[in-house]
């Protein structure tokens, strides 16, 4: 009987009901929207991230970070790779080993200051997504015997250099193009070696297609010296969610194979402490998120508190005569309520639908921002251009929460008014009497 | 006990409105005799709705007591009071009696429901009570697709529908024009004639009064005449105490 009365109370004032729902639902569906495109965006971020030379944790000597010194290594670093490897919830592992080089070629008289980075390209290639990016020819190789197919047979046994697309055409090189890489070393203070360019990469930024080379990480230690140190781990880890505690379990690994005693100093940090910056820059997503949960909000406030008290003020008269007939106080509360919750039910799924539809188009087409920003850089990590939405289950779960249960507890205002209403007040009030 | 359905001693209501007094009732004494049809009449402010809520327990006197059905309003609480108005009273107001969403056989059957009578026996008392007032076709209308008699009639099948020991109608013809009103009249003189039930009526229509068998007057907030008439449209000056 109440939810009959609620229902068809609901329906008496076709338009108002109509214009609230859709209101909220709307508001419901754009914030579900908003949220999917923001939650898509971190999560595009925490992938690049991952997929960047940055990986989800890092470990080198704890000076290197901001002397960027060639001579702050950690030795052992095969042992080292091992060990962080056998750690159990770590994904892939890289080492690396990272110069400063200047680079030519006989065919152009310009010399590119690029930054070097030696891998270990099967390591390399499960963790960063830039064997996705090679344009012509293949990934770095690692002679001798290299046996990586895409590499064309006449290269295969040679030291190969992975380059972008932007330095190949400034140094007028091309595949099988012989270079040469002076980087520091470890024996003297500098080493130089030729390198045959065997990839050619396009990433769509500048300090990747112009400023970087990539070469195997066994080349470099025997050219420069280096022998069997690193400057550089970079773990990936299968849950993103348990980072810091990984980083406890990695350290204890290390501290277990002999510490400092094997490796030297070293220090193992997560990628917020590496990256401050897009630390930062997540943050401040989540910033405006709550901004979004606010705006809802008032939205909400506005249109359940004003239909309500339009209701209440509205039906004075009617609360006022079945009051007089012995309806319980209560029943009428639980009645308005009843209005309110179907109200909030109806915008939810109104929203949910809308919501939906926006999330299904931001998902599978996303919105194309190169034309407003281009390929962007930020903290030396590149992020696409195309951004798509989330449709992890919170993009959704939380709003309409939010939306629903603020509904109800709003209504809770105007229903308690209701439910103190006196009898002949209200039957005053509501008009018409002698 | 007495036989007297409501009883009303020494009773006055004086409100506040900022710093100014009303003294609405000024001390009222009278009681009201089981199937008897009562009007009471006065002018506009005289003080009739404020005596009508005091009689079914809507608001408390500032003095003086009232009795229903011989009980004592005072000191119940609020829940026993309500429930007092729904098994004791039957109520007719001015106009917008009926909830608004419920069809002419809902707003009757609202009553019952609240006293969680079963659906069975609802179904055969609220077609019994729409006969009665000649509305047995009309039960699935909504009130905005009744007139204004119709509504009325409405209600007081609603009133009627507990079996109360009295049905209080304050100025239940005040809405209606004079032909309605005076059928209203005429299906409430029968149903006290068939049912031995109470009424007690506020009016200031001089026609509405003519038809009471006992016309109480009131004038600010005293009790002016108090007069037996035959109810077929007595001269209303005679003086009380015959
Ligand atoms: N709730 C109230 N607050 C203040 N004054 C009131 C209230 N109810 C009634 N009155 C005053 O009491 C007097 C009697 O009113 P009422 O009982 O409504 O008279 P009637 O029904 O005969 O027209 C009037 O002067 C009215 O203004
Ligand atoms: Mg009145």
């Amino acid at each position: 009987m109440l939810l009959k009365m609620a229902w068809r109370n609901l329906w008496r004032n076709r338009r108002r009901t109509l214009l609230t729902i859709s209101a909220i639902g709307l508001g419901l569906a754009i914030l579900i929207a908003m949220v999917s495109f923001m939650q898509g965006m971190m999560e595009m971020m925490v992938e690049q991230i991952a997929r960047s030379s940055m990986g989800h944790i890092q470990i080198h000597n704890p000076e290197y970070l901001h002397k960027k010194s060639v001579k702050l290594t950690m030795s052992g670093g095969s042992q080292l790779v091992k060990v962080v490897e056998d750690v159990p919830g770590v994904a892939y592992v890289s080492p690396r080993l990272l110069f400063t080089g200047s680079i030519r070629s006989s065919r152009s008289s310009s010399i590119q200051v690029v930054r070097v980075i030696a891998v270990d390209p099967q390591r390399e290639k499960r963790l960063s997504g830039l064997a996705d990016k090679v344009v012509e020819g293949g990934f770095v190789t690692e002679p001798p015997g290299a046996d990586d197919p895409e590499t064309p047979a006449r290269l295969r046994g040679r030291k190969g250099i992975l380059l972008g697309v932007k330095l190949a055409k400034r140094l007028k090189v091309d595949l099988g193009s012989k270079v040469r890489l002076d980087t520091a070393g470890f024996r003297g203070s500098t080493s130089a070696a030729a390198f045959y360019v065997t990839g050619i990469l396009k990433v769509g930024s500048d300090a990747m297609d112009n400023g970087m080379v990539m070469v195997s990480l066994k080349d470099m230690q025997k050219v420069t010296g280096a022998g069997d140190r690193l400057h550089e781990l970079t773990v990936i880890v299968n849950d993103v969610g348990a980072i810091k505690e990984m980083v406890g379990r990695i350290k204890a690994a290390i501290d277990k194979a002999g510490g400092p005693a094997a490796f030297g100093p070293v220090d193992v940090l997560p990628w917020w402490k590496i990256s401050p910056g897009i630390k930062q820059m997540l943050d401040m997503s989540d910033a405006w998120n709550g901004i979004l949960y606010m705006l809802m909000l008032a939205i909400l406030s506005a249109g359940v508190l004003t239909t309500m008290f339009m209701v209440v003020y509205e039906r004075t008269r009617e609360f006022g005569v079945r009051l007089a007939l012995g309806t319980r106080p209560g029943s009428l509360f639980v009645g308005v309520m009843a209005e309110a919750l179907f109200m909030a039910l109806l915008a939810s799924a109104l929203g949910l639908l809308c919501g939906g539809l926006i999330v299904a188009y931001l998902v599978n087409i996303g919105i194309d921002m190169s034309s407003l920003v281009g390929g962007w850089e930020f903290a030396g990590i590149f992020f696409e251009n195309v951004y798509k939405g989330s449709y992890a289950p919170e993009v959704f779960v939380e709003p309409t929460l939010v939306v629903f249960i603020g509904t109800v507890l709003l209504s809770l205002w105007p229903s308690m008014r209701v439910a103190r209403m006196k009898a002949i007040d209200a039957i005053r009030e509501g008009g018409v009497t002698g | 006990m007495s036989d007297f359905v409501v009883e009303a001693k020494g009773v006055t209501r004086t409100f506040m409105t900022g710093d100014v007094k009303v003294r609405a009732l000024r001390g009222v004494d009278m009681a009201v005799e089981r199937g008897d049809f009562v009007a009471v009449a006065g002018p506009s402010g005289s003080g009739k709705t404020t005596l009508f809520n005091l009689l079914g327990g809507l608001d408390d006197p500032t003095d003086g007591e009232v009795f229903v059905n011989g009980e004592p309003l005072a000191g119940m609480n609020p829940r026993r009071r309500s429930r007092l108005r729904l098994d004791k009273i039957g109520f007719v107001f001015q106009a917008y009696n009926l909830i608004p969403v419920l069809t002419a056989y809902e707003n009757v059957e609202y009553p019952l429901i609240l006293k969680k009578v079963p659906a069975a026996q609802r179904l055969k008392r609220v077609q019994e009570l729409l006969d009665a007032v000649g509305l047995g076709g009309m039960l699935k209308r909504r009130p905005n697709q009744m007139s204004g008699g119709q509504q009325q009639r409405v209600a007081i099948a609603r009133a009627l529908v507990c079996d109360p020991v009295m049905v209080l109608a304050d100025e239940p013809t005040a809405n209606v024009d004079s032909e309605t009103g005076e059928a209203l009249l005429d299906l409430m003189r029968k149903l006290n004639a068939e049912k031995n039930l109470t009424f007690l009526f506020s009016t200031h229509d001089p026609m509405v009064m003519a038809a009471a068998r006992r016309l109480i007057r009131l004038k600010d907030g005293l009790i002016d005449t108090d007069v037996r008439q035959n109810g077929e449209g007595v001269d209303a000056s005679v003086p009380a105490g015959a």
